[in-house]
């Protein structure tokens, strides 16, 4: 399936045909529908370290010994599984990745370091899982796996490979406590509250997962469960960590995704949002949906999943992905959970109390990261 | 210069302009002010500097070009000397500096150069699993190609760590355009 777009590129239509993911609910999509169309958070005192030296001792852990490459090999298989690829398929099909420094390369003596790049998880997952050469791993933080989905859409839409795999890991471990605590970024009162006034920053979380990207009836036998029509990237060109407080970057990120799936504002049905709760991120982004949304920037249903399984930092951008195919899948929105009341920075309208029952067609994915660097991502319904 | 990438059917790139820099030969980079522990980022501020004063002569970027300037970090290892850091503060139970906390983000640095030359197109950072230059000239090409940006700011950049090699980067601006 070919089409133009507006700027007369010719390009393939996206399909996503396999996913999974495990959360701070657990291994599994199935745990992660179920934990968050429950509402509850997973948020638990973090038992896989000592955190009696940070402020924060909580976070959404999935479970006390959890091995981010063992983990990483066993979802993208179940994903491939999904999407029904052969082996001959497999072999076509190159793994982009997004992933942080494993922090026991930094242990290692630096003769040793040398030889593990941090694109080495990609190169073994790919020799693994019968997959074709590795692709690029992304390390740009919060919009790494977002970017990473990005690069394989285009890929695909611009006719170089038939199907792209894309896994994405993070695992809360001390060093990324470490440097959130010494940041004073963890929510002291141990719930992430996006948008909502008295918030007190983020709760992170484990998150690892894999997605199929694959073009439009370029095989018999496909069962797509979304289409990717639109995705942007901008920069905010303003800090190197704080976001732009009229939300310019992003603002220009989601016009460009919009522009790409050809759809306008009304067209949304739902926005996952960033929202990390921390008070100048969360501000920023409304200004930014309100930038690109204009007057109907209070109409389009918002939350911030990060509210209940926390931010998965590198996979932050997977897990939000997979929860937009759910939300296709039930009909019904997420809530932005742990919201206290309204501030005046953050005028939208927020999926509070219950889950929303919509049938959605399409729905916009969020990311912003240190850096300036903002992604908007469009899921449409099959 | 123009430089032939490896994918087929691509247009090849223009190189509008290029710089390098390598701690065994040349001065060290000016102090950037807000970051400790790692000469990862002022390298990165300091080779991109050098490259787009080479083509622009001084900041901003005019805007009709700014908006659809990315920015592609390309590093195999990322900043290992603020990696060894924060594992240096877990290991020893003692307090991290706050600067760590943005500064663990490899790409944190990116928001120095896009401010200084309000550059807003994507910032990207990739560890490459193939040759460096090559994989991010192939992702150059592929924004391009994709629509996702006009101009790229490639910053290629490595810190040594065997101890008999130092520390080296380059920055390329590539285009599809022919340089006027």
């Amino acid at each position: 399936m070919h089409s133009s777009d507006r700027a007369g590129r010719t390009s393939r239509t996206v399909t996503v045909t396999g996913a999974a993911v495990t959360t701070g609910y657990g291994h599994g999509v199935d745990a992660l529908r179920a934990g968050i169309w429950s509402g509850e958070p997973a948020f638990v005192p973090v038992t896989r370290f000592d955190t009696s030296r940070y402020a924060v001792g909580v976070a959404a852990q999935a479970a006390d010994a959890f091995d981010l490459d063992s983990e990483l090999i066993t979802l993208t298989e179940e994903a491939l599984k999904q999407a029904g690829l052969s082996a001959d398929e497999r072999s076509d099909a190159p793994l982009v990745m997004a992933r942080h420094p494993d922090p026991a390369v930094s242990r290692l003596p630096r003769e040793e370091q040398e030889s593990r790049p941090i694109s080495e998880t990609a190169r073994w997952l790919s020799r693994k899982l019968g997959l074709g050469p590795a692709g690029r791993t992304h390390i740009n933080a919060c919009v790494a796996a977002s970017t990473a989905i990005a690069e394989a859409a285009a890929l695909i839409s611009a006719g170089r490979h038939d199907r792209v795999v894309v896994a994405a890991g993070h695992l809360v471990d001390a060093e990324s406590f470490t440097t959130f605590n010494a940041g004073k970024a963890l929510a002291k009162d141990g719930r992430l509250r996006p948008f909502s006034s008295g918030r007190k920053g983020l709760l992170l979380g484990d998150g690892a997962g894999a997605v199929v990207l694959e073009a439009a009836d370029s095989r018999t036998g496909m069962r797509p469960l979304a289409r990717l029509t639109g995705w942007g990237m901008a920069g905010d060109a303003h800090h190197v960590c704080q976001p732009h407080p009229q939300g310019l970057g992003m603002a220009r990120a989601i016009t460009r995704a919009l522009d790409r799936a050809g759809l306008g504002p009304v067209d949304l049905d739902y926005v996952n949002a960033h929202g990390t709760g921390t008070p100048y991120n969360d501000a920023a982004e409304t200004a930014a949906l309100h930038r690109a949304f204009g007057e109907h920037a209070e109409r389009v249903p918002v939350s911030s999943t990060k509210s209940m399984h926390g931010h998965a930092l590198q996979a932050a951008g997977l897990v939000e992905f997979v929860i937009c195919l759910l939300a296709l899948e039930l009909g019904s929105l997420p809530i932005n959970s742990g919201y206290l009341g309204p501030d005046p920075d953050c005028r939208l309208d927020l999926v509070l109390d219950a889950a929303r029952p919509v049938q959605a067609r399409h729905l916009l994915s969020l990311n912003a990261a240190f850096g300036g660097a903002n992604t908007a991502l469009v899921v449409s319904a099959a | 210069m123009t430089i032939t990438t490896t994918t087929p059917g691509s247009r090849p790139l223009t190189v509008l302009a290029r710089a390098s820099w390598f701690a065994a030969t040349d001065q060290q980079p000016p102090d950037l002010p807000g970051f400790t522990a790692s000469p990862f980022a002022p390298i990165i501020a300091h080779v991109a500097d050098l490259c787009l004063t080479a083509r622009y002569q001084g900041s901003p970027v005019p805007p009709d070009r700014a908006e659809s300037t990315a920015m592609v970090m390309v590093s195999q290892l990322g900043d290992m000397a603020t990696e060894a850091a924060v594992v240096g503060s877990v290991d020893q139970g003692t307090k991290a500096s706050p600067l760590l906390f943005f500064q663990s983000v490899p790409s944190a640095v990116l928001g120095v150069v896009s401010a200084r030359w309000n550059l807003g197109g994507a910032v990207i950072a990739i560890s490459p699993a193939g040759d460096p230059l090559a994989e991010g000239m192939d992702l150059a090409q592929l924004l391009i190609e994709d629509g996702s940006a006009r101009d790229v700011l490639l910053v290629l950049v490595e810190l040594a760590v065997p101890e008999d090699l130092s520390d080296h980067a380059e920055a390329l601006l590539v285009s599809a355009e022919e340089s006027p």
